[in-house]
């Protein structure tokens, strides 16, 4: 893979050893080479799965090694030694697969070798282990299959390995590291023994009975009895799985459902800050639209026009003046018209006589007044013709006829009128352009307020979300998926009490039909055979309380020991809380919950917290197996990386108490320098060989792998 | 674990004294070598043996039966 070369050799001691390297360095592959020589499997990240050598075959293989060979035998091989130091003893694990290299083809083998040497002292010579079963129980001895999983796991693997979704993971784990198994023969055993003494007991009471019809009946009835409650037992022990299942779910669900009421009630204030801003941004706009119309609407459009309504009432006034200069004038030439016109004609009036009695006294040359002949052209006929020639008489009114030619006076009166009524509201515009702009600001900031608001509450949603890991619909979804099995709890406690009570009748009948039976019987039975059968059904009542004491007890330890390493990990750091508890479900099993000072449940916990909880549980049952005297090698790729920096420290100074000897790969000391020297020097750290990977091709630049090698640096 | 720690988890059991099959005081000081006037201490003594000796369960169902068959 990515390790070529002869040159690949770590050494690993007491204490915690660190490989550090960032992502792509080759931290996994070098987990996959503990794993392949173990267990002939790596890692395939593209299936997602382990595979055997047989379907790996030459990918094994360094592709620089395959490219540098032109031709021969090439091959990847992983040699570990095992070193106990108490009895200065080693065995040296290889496996070695090869392939051959034509030119232009690659043969592959099918299998890898695997060897194991052994040497009884260090300084003895090393003999190879042929005898398969031997192989075995070396390979178990470095690392029993029952334990295998919590001494040898990837970061993602955490999850599953105290997987809070199966109740019995905990209990399984109790199983496989205590001697609890013994309690549960021993509750077989007794049983076997209760039910042989029963037996007998039933049939010496049958043959001693007086009525066999009566004895055969009550047998019938008993045998249905017995099924009755045999199944009803079984219906039970159902109800009470589906209940514990039902109870987890509830527990799990309360604790994203506490995130998903956080995030609900963010999203619900996020909806809520979304209406107000389309409602602000609405009077945004028609404040903004409004604010246009009230340049004409509220005459802000006269701002700065001040000087023209004083030029125009000056403008004004002139023009008014010149109107009455002109129209005096008039006025005198229409006097002086008048006076002429009055000394034209002073004896007759105007009209007097008519216009057609003077053409006709014209005519006939004659004054029809004073019957006096007026011959044409005349003095007197002239002076007839002077009166048709007066002129006309002016109506009234024609002395105030216009003095110019359009007269503008009144428009122009109207204009100066309404300017001087506008002109007195200018000095209020400033005013009112200012309360506008004021408020346009104040919805500004508001919204601007609700934007800001909105932001938070959005990157508190995605903190939310990120933290435990759920998407927005999620959180959704688990509010509904808590009411349904909430109401399924129910029902399942409901259906439990049926039960329960049903069997609790039948047994009751049964108590019912043994008296009877033992009625039927004339004579004395067996004192043996009473005492037989008694004892024998204490020893399976017994056998059952034993077997639930020492399980508690271990749970006690269990829990005391988790919280222990807990605390430990999570010392220094402000968000974790409270303490673990291991709760009993109702079919048995437990469950880890993390509880606050007065025992109550703590919601909301954040996914290091939980991950925390898991690897607490973990090294509480390496720790209590320790204790036992056996000691094992951890080995874990990127333990850390599923919890964030500030647990990392709390993990490594726990793991180098638990663990007499670990290896962990980190990518957590590649990124933080101050880190790496905390680890390095602090004295709660037992600390072993660090190293660090770098491959000669960075990832991101990894188009050809031929030259690919991965150098590895001892940093103390 | 040995015969004698495996013992002593049963001799805890609060029934034992409750249907006077031992007395609190007697309950530290007995040993699983150690004989028992007590039918059901000599049961669990039986099964204790037996399934620390890897006997099977229906070899250790025998041996009690047989040692209750017994009339006292």
């Amino acid at each position: 893979m990515c390790y070529a070369g002869k040159d690949n050799c770590i050494e690993f001691s007491e204490g915690i050893n660190v490989i550090i390297g960032d992502n792509g360095y080759g931290k996994s592959k070098l987990y996959d080479a503990f794993y392949w020589v173990m267990y002939d499997q790596v890692f395939v990240p593209e299936k997602k799965a382990f595979q055997s050598t047989k379907i790996v075959k030459s990918k094994l293989i360094s592709d620089k090694a395959k490219a540098q060979a032109d031709s021969g035998r090439v091959t990847a091989s992983v040699k570990i030694t095992f070193h106990n130091v108490e009895r200065d003893n080693m065995y040296i694990l290889e496996r070695r697969y090869s392939v051959s290299i034509e030119p232009g083809n690659i043969l592959e083998d099918n299998d890898a070798e695997f060897t194991i040497m052994e040497k009884e002292l260090s300084y003895l010579n090393a003999r190879m282990v042929t005898d398969e079963d031997k192989k075995r129980s070396i390979l178990n001895s470095i690392l029993p299959s029952q334990i295998k999983d919590y001494l040898w796991f990837q970061g993602e693997q955490v999850e599953s390995i105290i997987d809070f979704n199966k109740q019995d993971t905990l209990t399984k784990a109790v199983n496989v590291l205590s001697n609890i198994a013994r309690y549960d023969a021993m509750i077989d055993i007794a049983k076997a023994a209760a039910k042989t003494a029963t037996t007998e007991y039933d049939r010496e009471v049958k043959r001693m009975s007086k009525d066999s019809v009566k004895s055969a009946q009550l047998e019938a009835h008993k045998s249905d009895l017995e099924r009755k409650i045999q199944n009803g037992t079984i219906e039970q022990q159902e109800i009470n799985n589906n209940l514990s299942r039902a109870e987890s779910r509830c527990e799990e669900l309360l604790n994203k459902q506490a995130d998903a009421q956080k995030v609900s009630v963010l999203q619900e204030r996020k909806r809520g800050l979304l209406n107000q801003l389309t409602l602000l941004n609405q009077s945004l706009k028609t404040e903004q639209v409004s604010f246009h119309r009230k340049m004409f609407r509220n005459k802000w459009v006269l701002k700065g026009t001040e000087d023209l309504q004083k030029q125009y009432a000056k403008k004004f006034s002139d023009y008014e003046q010149r109107k009455l200069a002109l129209e005096a004038e008039e006025k005198v030439k229409r006097e002086i018209e008048e006076e002429v016109s009055s000394n034209l004609q002073t004896r007759l009036p105007i009209n007097v006589p008519e216009p057609n009695y003077i053409e006709w006294m014209l005519e006939k040359e004659r004054c029809l007044v004073c019957d006096r002949e007026a011959k044409k052209n005349t003095e007197a006929w002239l002076k007839i013709k002077e009166l048709l020639d007066r002129p006309k008489d002016k109506k009234k009114g024609t002395k105030d006829a216009a003095a110019v030619s359009q007269d503008f006076s009144d428009d122009l009166k109207r204009l100066y009128q309404n300017g001087l009524s506008l002109s007195n509201r200018i000095t209020d515009i400033d005013d009112d352009i200012n309360e506008t702009l004021q408020s346009r600001n104040d919805l500004q900031g508001k919204v601007r307020e609700a934007n800001r608001e909105i932001e938070t509450v959005d990157s508190d949603i995605q903190k939310l979300l990120a933290d435990t890991l759920l998407t927005s619909e999620q959180a959704e979804n688990i509010l509904n998926e808590y009411s349904i099995q909430n109401q399924k709890a129910k029902d399942f406690k409901e259906d439990l009490n049926r039960v329960t009570q049903e069997i609790e009748h039948y047994e009751e009948l049964l108590k019912g039909v043994n008296d009877q039976f033992k009625d039927l019987v004339t004579g004395e039975l067996p004192v043996w055979l009473i005492e037989k059968r008694e004892v024998t059904k204490d020893f399976e009542v017994i056998s059952k309380s034993t077997r639930e004491r020492v399980f508690n007890s271990l749970i006690a330890q269990l829990e005391q020991e988790a919280n222990v390493h807990y605390q430990a990990m999570t010392s220094g750091n402000k968000s974790a809380r409270g303490k673990i508890k291991l709760r009993k479900l109702p079919n048995g099993n437990y469950m880890p919950e993390i509880i606050d000072s007065n025992g109550n449940p703590l919601l909301g916990l954040n996914t290091s917290n939980l991950i925390l909880v898991k690897l607490s549980a973990i090294m509480a049952i390496i720790s209590a197996k320790g204790n036992s005297g056996e000691v094992y090698t951890l080995i874990t790729d990127a333990p850390t990386s599923v919890f964030g920096e500030d647990y990392t420290l709390g993990f490594c100074k726990t793991i180098s108490k638990v663990y007499r000897q670990s290896i962990i790969m980190s990518k957590e000391f590649y990124k933080n320098q101050g880190l790496r020297n905390e680890l390095l020097t602090n004295p709660e750290i037992e600390i072993g060989k660090v190293y660090t990977i770098t491959p000669s091709i960075f990832e991101n630049e990894r188009t050809d792998r031929s030259n690919l090698s991965t150098k590895i640096e001892a940093l103390n | 674990m040995t015969k004698d720690e495996f013992y002593k988890t049963y001799l805890e059991d609060p029934l034992l004294i409750e249907k006077g099959y031992l007395t609190l005081d007697k309950i530290n000081e007995l040993k699983f070598h150690q004989a028992t006037n007590s039918k059901l201490l000599e049961v669990i003594k039986i099964a204790v043996n037996g399934s620390i000796d890897g006997d099977g369960e229906s070899v250790i169902t025998r041996k009690i039966n047989q040692s209750l068959n017994k009339e006292s």
